[in-house]
């Protein structure tokens, strides 16, 4: 089989990066990835030896088509998705797709993989421009003379992708508010599972002018699924609010045309609210891969959004507590090592924290004053409180970086009697500091104190 | 050809085997043996480690980020770094407890001395008053030893307190605030002389200033607390890879030696080892046997053979520590100076104080602060985090500690002794230790002195920052088996032959009848050639 050669469009996507992670590589010669820019090559996965980037656009034909002519087949990933311009869907999934098929015809190749999506088959798509754009993609892999297969993925998720993005932010409001009645049937996929598939598909080699639909194994409706990532989220069932579809999309669509680039996203893909995204039994794949369990996927989800947003909270306070220490960012490095620490010392954690502390973190991450006021509070009466501790780490990992140690080893400059004023001065700001301080936290601490003792 | 077993290739056990071999015995050496990483980019400087290791994080704050000293951490402080955390690495089978005494351990190859700070001092006539043998006996030893370890120092006041030796290297080179403050001690000596009681001269160390077998000398890498890459500073490992090259020495690692059993006759005819991380006992024979395993853990050998061969459970008393302080100091004529990262770490200077009262020698270390975790000190400054690295970064030249030692003596109430398990009927080792009850006058006098000379040198001692240190955290563990003239039970001979078993011998601190203020491992490599050449 090594021999034959793999052209990608889209790797640079979210399950073209995925795909591409998974993929057999020894069973190819060659893999050809299209890519828009060069430096696009930074969001690849490592890449194997057999890879080969191209340089081009699906719109500038010229741009790939000699890498074609070795390549036995193609998948067809790239697309406008997400919120796009009407003239973007068509131009990229309409007469994109058809210059690639009518290229794939004039250079040999034999079969394409198709990435189409489950709503071309919603009842209505006359405004879904996505929906629409991707049909006559289709049609175009349809009335071509490649031997092809056209995949219909229901609502893929998985962490970075764009719908799963909306369900997050949807469900981590205090409320829950449903677009529509909720009723609407779904029936989601995980990306793993979908790549598994691709990969099956890949190796069965088949492509026999098939439409494949793909969900994952469980269907429920969009107000049970929501519900579900809320409890997940908030560990309580939520409030909810329905929000009428039909007006919405009424004042939408009148967004869209006459202000198009105004809000996060467009009236064609609230559809997905309208109608059920479920995959035609008839058009479903037998498969040995086992789907995993939705419940699972959510759980996974969750976990891993909560531990990025550690991460990213981590990395806000690392570079707050550098630029306090030192007056300049942390490198990569520094912050990879401050997260790190968070690992292997649970200490470090902000679990069951009192007011002064909680008080302390939150505001600190915004500004350097914040860390100054609450470190001067602390440096007297609460040596060995959370915020204290996490700048000493860093004054750990800071004195032993190459980029930071020359901060803990050469004096302030000036002459001797400038330093011994210099540093008296620090010292009075440091008392102006510890009086203020003090007229914040002291009262709350007591506060804490006295509610504890309560308790 | 006698064969004689050594338990421990501790500082002890190492001079006690390499003389042995030089006699021609047939040596075994037991030992845990835990071993010592390689050195990580030999060639580089402490701050070329910081800009050339990948991830230099990894290696000065370990894998789990141990070094890393948070705020309210408990404990005294020794800051060991992560690649030297094999040297505590202790067997499962030994367990200890102690009330008022924190003591370490090491079943490192090379024992506690693999991070010792190199302070070599022999005891003098005076100091050896108690010891069953004439000082004469010792000096040809202080030759000896100071040939094999190399040592580095200078005859200058503090001859009146180190005896002289031969084979004494030229110093290393001063870094700069001990040069500052040798001046300024020859500015005021006079007073600090006469008025004070108190002399200041150049340590004694084990550290080479010129090449040797092998040994580089030192290049002033700054790197000696991260274990010394070239071989400059001494550790008994060095020795112990000295004895390899004999055809007479069999060293075995990752036994753990338990118990001695005896014959009918009270000798001892083999001793219970078990292999480290597996509960299978084994015995060793041999014609004599030495313990060297450092006092601790050489008594707790003794102890669990007395319990194995009678179920008796007794005392060792007369166990003895250095008591230490530190005592904080910054130098203001340094302030505004930049540090020299290029130095050699460890303490260049050293200071002997005569008590007013008491005509004793009070010994004292000075280091001046250069290489070093400096985030257990920024945080110690009672100001916001940012301010005291401001304040620290312009005083770090000037920085330095004094510590300062205390001589000890065996009481009754200090020792060691077994707790038994019930249920297993395995041992731990139970220590203890209470201070002397006038301890804390004297202290308090000669802290009150070592202020004075330090402002007299032009520094300031900041207030709420001296550190009594606990009792154990000298590491200077003598006594619970001390030499005697009169042949009692757990003692020894004047040759660290034991009074109980005839083939038995100590050659480690156990057999001190005295701990005199001063660093006693020189003096007890000494004294372990010394049983070695004088007995066999
Ligand atoms: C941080 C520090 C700094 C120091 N600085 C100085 C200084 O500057 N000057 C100075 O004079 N002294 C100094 N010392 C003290 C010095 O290290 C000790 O006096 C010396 O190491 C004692 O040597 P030892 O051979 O008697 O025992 P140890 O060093 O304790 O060696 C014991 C040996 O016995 C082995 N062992 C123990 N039990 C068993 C067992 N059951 N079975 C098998 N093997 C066993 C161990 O593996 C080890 O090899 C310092 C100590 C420390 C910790
Ligand atoms: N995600 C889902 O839930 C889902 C569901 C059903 C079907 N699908 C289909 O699956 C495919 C991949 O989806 P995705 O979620 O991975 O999308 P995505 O993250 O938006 O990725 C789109 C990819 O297409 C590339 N691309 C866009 N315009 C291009 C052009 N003019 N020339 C060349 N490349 C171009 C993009 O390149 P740049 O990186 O340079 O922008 C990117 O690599 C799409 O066809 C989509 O319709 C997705
Ligand atoms: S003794 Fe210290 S300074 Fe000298 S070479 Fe060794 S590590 Fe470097």
């Amino acid at each position: 089989m090594a021999g034959h050669s793999l052209f990608i469009t889209g790797a640079t996507g979210f399950i073209g990066r995925r795909l591409l992670q998974n993929l057999d590589h020894e069973r190819y010669h060659k893999i050809y990835c299209l890519i828009r820019k060069e430096n696009d090559a930074a969001r690849l996965p490592p890449l194997p030896s057999n890879c080969q980037l191209v340089i081009g656009d699906l719109n500038r034909p010229l741009t790939y088509a000699t890498s074609l002519a070795e390549c036995q087949t193609v998948i067809h990933m790239a697309a406008a998705t997400g919120k796009a311009t009407q003239a973007d869907y068509f131009q990229i999934n309409a007469t994109g797709t058809k210059a690639l098929v009518e290229q794939c015809e004039q250079h040999g190749v034999r079969n394409f993989l198709y990435l189409s999506t489950i709503a071309v088959t919603y009842p209505d798509i006359s405004l879904y421009f996505y929906a629409k754009s991707k049909a006559m993609g289709e049609v175009q892999v349809k009335e071509s003379r490649l031997n092809y297969l056209i995949l219909r993925p229901t609502i893929v998720l998985g962490h970075g992708g764009q719908i799963w993005n909306t369900f997050y932010k949807l469900a981590r409001l205090p409320f829950l508010i449903i677009p529509g009645t909720g009723q609407v049937q779904i029936q989601p996929i995980h990306i793993d599972d979908l790549v598994e598939h691709l990969r099956a598909l890949l190796i069965s080699d088949v492509f026999s002018n098939q439409i494949i639909e793909l969900g994952g194994n469980e269907k429920m409706s969009f107000e049970t699924f929501l519900r579900l990532i809320y409890e997940r989220v908030h560990g309580r069932s939520p409030l909810s609010v329905n929000i009428p579809l039909r007006p919405v999309l009424a004042v939408l669509s009148l967004i869209d045309r006459y202000f198009p680039d105004r809000l996060p996203f467009n009236s064609g893909q609230l559809s997905a609210f309208r109608f059920d995204s479920t995959a035609d039994p008839d058009l479903s794949l037998s498969s040995s891969h086992k789907m995993r369990p939705l419940n699972q996927t959510i759980n996974d989800l969750i976990d891993w959004e909560k531990e990025d947003e550690s991460r990213r909270i981590l990395s806000k306070e690392c570079d707050a507590f550098t630029y306090y220490l030192i007056r300049q960012g942390p490198s990569d490095f520094i912050r990879q090592k401050y997260i790190k620490a968070h690992e292997v010392n649970l200490n470090l954690h902000s679990t069951n924290l009192g007011i002064v502390d909680r008080l302390q973190m939150a505001t600190s991450i915004r500004s350097s004053l914040a860390v100054k006021i609450a470190d001067s509070y602390s440096a007297i009466f609460s040596r060995s409180c959370l915020i204290r501790k996490k700048i000493v780490l860093l004054l750990a990992i800071l004195e032993s970086s190459s980029s930071t140690y020359k901060h803990f080893d050469l004096p302030q400059g000036g002459g001797r009697a400038f330093l011994f004023g210099r540093m008296m001065l620090q010292g009075i700001i440091f008392a102006a500091l510890f009086i203020f301080s003090s007229m914040i936290f002291f009262p709350l601490t007591l506060i804490d104190r006295l509610s504890k003792e309560r308790k | 050809m006698t064969k004689v077993l050594i338990v421990g290739s501790g500082a002890s056990g190492v001079h006690f085997a390499l003389t042995l071999l030089q006699k021609g015995y047939q040596v075994i050496m037991l030992d845990v043996g835990r071993e010592r990483p390689d050195p990580v980019n030999p060639e580089d400087s402490f701050n070329d480690l910081k800009n050339n290791l990948s991830d230099p994080v990894n290696y000065f704050l370990g894998e789990n980020y141990e070094a890393v000293v948070y705020p309210g951490s408990t404990g005294e402080y020794y800051g060991f770094p992560p690649n030297k955390q094999y040297i505590f690495d202790t067997p499962e089978q030994f367990e200890w407890k102690a009330t008022g005494f924190a003591p370490l351990f090491s079943f490192a190859r090379g024992g506690l001395a693999e991070t010792w700070t190199g302070g070599v001092y022999p005891l003098n006539a005076e100091e050896l008053r108690d010891f069953p043998f004439d000082y004469s006996e010792l000096t040809h030893y202080y030759n000896e030893i100071s040939k094999r370890i190399g040592i580095s120092g200078t005859i200058d006041d503090l001859a009146r307190f180190y005896p002289v030796h031969d084979y004494l290297l030229d110093p290393l080179r001063l870094d700069n605030q001990s040069s500052i403050l040798l001046e300024a001690y020859q500015r005021h000596r006079n007073y600090l002389n006469t008025e004070l009681n108190c002399y200041l001269g150049r340590s004694r160390v084990a550290t080479l200033t010129g090449e040797r077998e092998g040994r580089k000398a030192c290049s002033y890498c700054g790197r000696c607390l991260w274990g010394c890459p070239s071989g400059a500073f001494y550790t008994p490992s060095i020795t112990l890879r000295e004895c390899f090259s004999f055809s007479n020495f069999k060293y075995y690692p990752n036994i753990y030696a338990n118990y001695f059993k005896t014959n009918r006759h009270g000798r001892l005819e083999s001793i219970v080892v078990e292999s480290t991380g597996m509960k299978k006992h084994e015995e060793i024979q041999a014609d004599t046997f030495v313990l060297a395993a450092g006092t601790l853990s050489s008594s707790k050998i003794m102890l669990d053979s007395i319990h194995r061969e009678n179920g008796g459970n007794i005392k060792l008393t007369g166990l003895m520590d250095n008591r230490q302080i530190l005592i904080p100091f910054i130098n203001l004529n340094l302030v505004g100076h930049q540090y020299d990262a290029e130095s050699y770490q460890y303490h260049q200077l050293a200071m002997g104080i005569v008590g007013e009262d008491t005509g004793k020698y009070y010994h004292a270390l000075i280091t001046t602060l250069k290489t070093a975790l400096v985030h257990p000190i920024v945080q110690n400054i009672p100001l916001d985090l940012r301010t005291a690295l401001n304040i620290f970064r312009n005083v770090r030249a000037g920085l330095g500690v004094v510590n300062l030692n205390f001589d000890d003596h065996r009481r009754e109430t200090n020792y060691v002794t077994l707790e038994t398990d019930k249920n297993t009927g395995e041992t731990r080792l139970l220590i203890n230790y209470l201070p002397p009850e006038n301890e804390s006058a004297v202290l308090k006098r000669t802290v009150k002195t070592v202020k004075k000379v330090l402002r007299k040198l032009g520094c300031i001692v900041p207030p709420f920052m001296m550190h009594l240190r606990p009792m154990g955290a000298s590491v200077h563990y003598a006594g619970t088996i001390p030499m005697s003239e009169h042949p009692a039970p757990l003692t020894t001979s004047k040759y660290g032959q034991s009074h109980d078993y005839e083939n038995l011998y100590f050659a480690d601190g156990s057999t001190f009848p005295a701990l005199p203020a001063k660093n006693l491992t020189f003096a007890l490599m000494a004294n372990a050639a010394r049983i070695a050449d004088r007995q066999f």
